[in-house]
């Protein structure tokens, strides 16, 4: 039997290794849970809305093409 | 002291300019006309112009024009370089004159910002001849194909090939399908499916085996695109993940059914979002 470690993030929070997010994670075998902590949904959403920003930015330089 | 222009002038040269404009046998020719009847004599000279061809030739003019602007674009149907071609264009369907062929160089921005497209079609668009497309680079990959084409809603098989798909359909909210785009186990994958909030239909062919894939924004995903996904992913991978929608998972699978698909790939952590 495998079994499979699923974590939940709290409501209002959001669950991250550092990369990649997720309000549930079904671990990978071999996966420490430990490698993710819980971030504020606020964070979450504020590097959301960097990636926005950088992909403004990005699309200026490359109609300007640079 | 300012030249005064009378009403009657006015008239008066409205009324000669029809006259100008009608053939010497035609019945109002030498008549004078009121302000009232002027309309009424605009239209004969329109119905004139049409009668004694005035459009004859207009549609091979038109045809000419599409061909002569095409021949210079796509250099006689031999271009073979298209990055950068066609970004901020605004057709609603990608209809060139010679089939788009990519040989060489990048596709980056093909088509981006193509605000109005609705749909891109593999009648006009081959992007399976690159012949660096198993280039892992950037240089040579799937950059921002489409980004940022707010109403293209499908994407037919376009021969879309294993390269880098950055921001490949970013910022396409209105996507529903995209019917095939092929990974190899090297090819990067960075914010390919950013805000496409209506895709639903999504086929994979090929191994992902990067990090990167994140379709946490499409929640109408069908079961079989986010199996055809978990399909996908590498065996042989450890320590990767990928991202999707918390919402299109609960409503696609059952708890057993998901546990059986994501017990295909171990190895790999899902994020549901």
């Amino acid at each position: 039997m495998r079994v499979r470690t699923v974590l939940y993030a709290d409501e209002g929070t959001m669950l991250t290794n550092g990369t990649d997010f997720g309000a549930v994670i079904w671990l990978a075998d071999g996966v420490s849970p430990d490698t993710y902590r819980a971030i504020p949904m606020e964070e979450y959403e504020a590097i959301l809305a960097g990636r926005e920003a950088e992909e403004s930015d990005e699309a200026g330089v490359d109609r300007a093409w640079n | 002291m300012a030249k005064v222009v009378t009403d009657d002038k006015h008239y008066g040269a409205i009324g000669d300019a029809i006259r100008e404009n009608l053939p010497d046998s035609h019945y109002l020719k030498g008549v004078g006309f009121t302000p009232a009847e002027m309309p009424a004599a605009i239209g004969e000279v329109r119905v004139t112009g049409e009668d004694t061809g005035y459009w004859c030739g207009y549609s091979e003019g038109e045809q000419a024009e599409y061909d002569r602007m095409w021949d210079m674009l796509q250099q006689n149907g031999n271009r073979n370089a298209y990055s950068y071609a066609f970004i901020d264009w605004g057709w609603e369907y990608i209809h060139p004159k010679y089939k788009i062929i990519p040989v060489v160089d990048q596709i980056s921005y093909l088509f981006g910002f193509n605000i109005n497209l609705k749909k891109a079609e593999a009648q006009y668009i081959d992007l399976s001849q690159r012949t660096s497309n198993s280039d892992t680079s950037s240089a040579t990959g799937n950059n921002c194909v489409f980004i940022g084409c707010s109403e293209l809603e499908e994407v037919e098989d376009i021969g879309m090939l294993a390269g880098y798909y950055y921001r490949t359909f970013r910022k396409c909210p209105a996507l529903h399908t995209v019917a095939i785009v092929r990974f190899n186990s090297a090819t990067m994958i960075y914010q390919m499916f950013d805000n496409c909030s209506s895709l639903v239909n999504l086929s994979v062919e090929g191994t992902i085996g990067q990090n990167g894939l994140d379709l946490q924004w499409s929640n109408s995903l069908s079961g079989s695109s986010i199996a055809s996904v978990i399909h996908a992913l590498s065996k042989t991978t450890a320590g990767l993940s990928i991202t999707l929608s918390e919402t299109a998972v609960n409503n696609a699978f059952t708890a057993a059914q998901w546990a059986t698909l994501t017990g295909e790939k171990p190895n790999w952590s899902i994020h549901l979002v």
